[in-house]
């Protein structure tokens, strides 16, 4: 049975949380072949580009949140991750 | 921290800025209203006036200031002047921008501290960075050899220093290294991330994914290290 966003989003973070960077890189990109502008998904490998020091990355992927989603429920947290990053 | 910026020229104004972003106390200095007007809201003092004149130098209490940078390139004969008020009034750390190797070396003579030339060291941090493109940073020690910032190859990852024995397979050590973790709130999310710095790792530390490595090596393995993957 094909695994919801929210599921693999849970399975990533534990990835992350065991540095186990790769594989939650690799299944939340396949998630993101099947939902292309899920938020959470989205949001997710930012934050995971910027735990392998892939600050251009990040911010590419945040940069494609604020386009579909200016007010979604993670807009505010991407703002501020943005301006961390010195692009705002 | 008290520091003088004398020049608001682009290497002047960017290092005022700087300094004035992270904090410090910042007077700017430079003949030139149009350059000055913009630190009026910023700088601690923000002066029109001629820096070749020791009476203003004077003002500004140079002596008691923890440092005083030249920003002056183009007119190496007020760039001097300056430097020489500068180092008489008793300055305690003087650096300043040269324009070629004769003003640096001139600079020199006069006592000046540091002698910077950002145009060529820019230069070279961009050759270093074509010549070794996968050197995240390079800081010379000595004659022979670099302290160097590489990630991580993935061959690396889940093996201990021991393991990998890089000291007598490749004679070079490695001396720290950077990782990221994430930060979780107690709802399971994360919240934010944590640089570490593991310094120095023991034989029993063992390298993560994305981990980065500060290695002291001798130059001339610089291309070896290069070749991991």
């Amino acid at each position: 049975m094909e695994m919801k966003p929210e599921q693999i989003v849970e399975e990533a973070k534990f990835y992350i949380m065991n540095h186990k960077y790769e594989e939650a890189k690799r299944i939340l990109e396949y998630a993101l072949r099947d939902f292309p502008d899920n938020e959470e998904l989205l949001y997710h490998l930012g934050i995971l580009y910027e735990l392998m020091f892939d600050e251009e990355e990040a911010i590419k992927i945040y940069r494609k949140i604020l386009d579909f989603y200016p007010n979604g429920k993670r807009a505010k947290d991407v703002l501020e991750k943005l301006k961390k990053l010195g692009e705002i | 921290m008290q520091v003088a910026v004398i020049g608001l020229g682009r290497f002047g104004s960017s290092l005022a800025r700087i300094l004035i972003e992270q904090g410090h106390e910042v007077i700017v200095v430079d003949k030139n209203e149009a350059l000055v007007q913009p630190f009026e809201n910023l700088a601690e003092q923000a002066i029109i006036g001629d820096a070749t004149d020791e009476t203003l130098l004077r003002s500004l209490g140079v002596q008691n200031l923890d440092a005083v940078v030249v920003a002056i390139g183009d007119d190496v004969e007020a760039s001097v002047l300056i430097c020489i008020s500068l180092m008489e009034l008793g300055a305690k750390y003087v650096i300043s921008k040269a324009e070629n190797d004769k003003h640096a070396k001139i600079l020199k003579r006069i006592g000046v501290h540091k002698v910077v030339q950002p145009e060529r060291d820019s230069a070279k941090v961009i050759a270093e960075h074509l010549i070794h493109p996968k050197i995240e940073e390079k800081i010379d020690i000595g004659e022979n050899h670099s302290i160097v910032e590489i990630k991580a190859p993935s061959s690396f990852w889940g093996k201990t220093l021991k393991e990998l024995e890089l000291t007598s397979r490749y004679g070079v050590l490695v001396i720290a290294i950077k990782r990221r973790d994430a930060v979780f709130d107690n709802k399971g999310e994360i919240r934010s991330y944590r640089d570490a710095i593991i310094a120095p790792p023991s034989a029993n530390t063992i390298i993560l994914e994305h981990d980065t490595l500060l290695i002291l090596a001798p130059k001339d393995k610089i291309r070896e290290i290069e070749k991991w993957k």
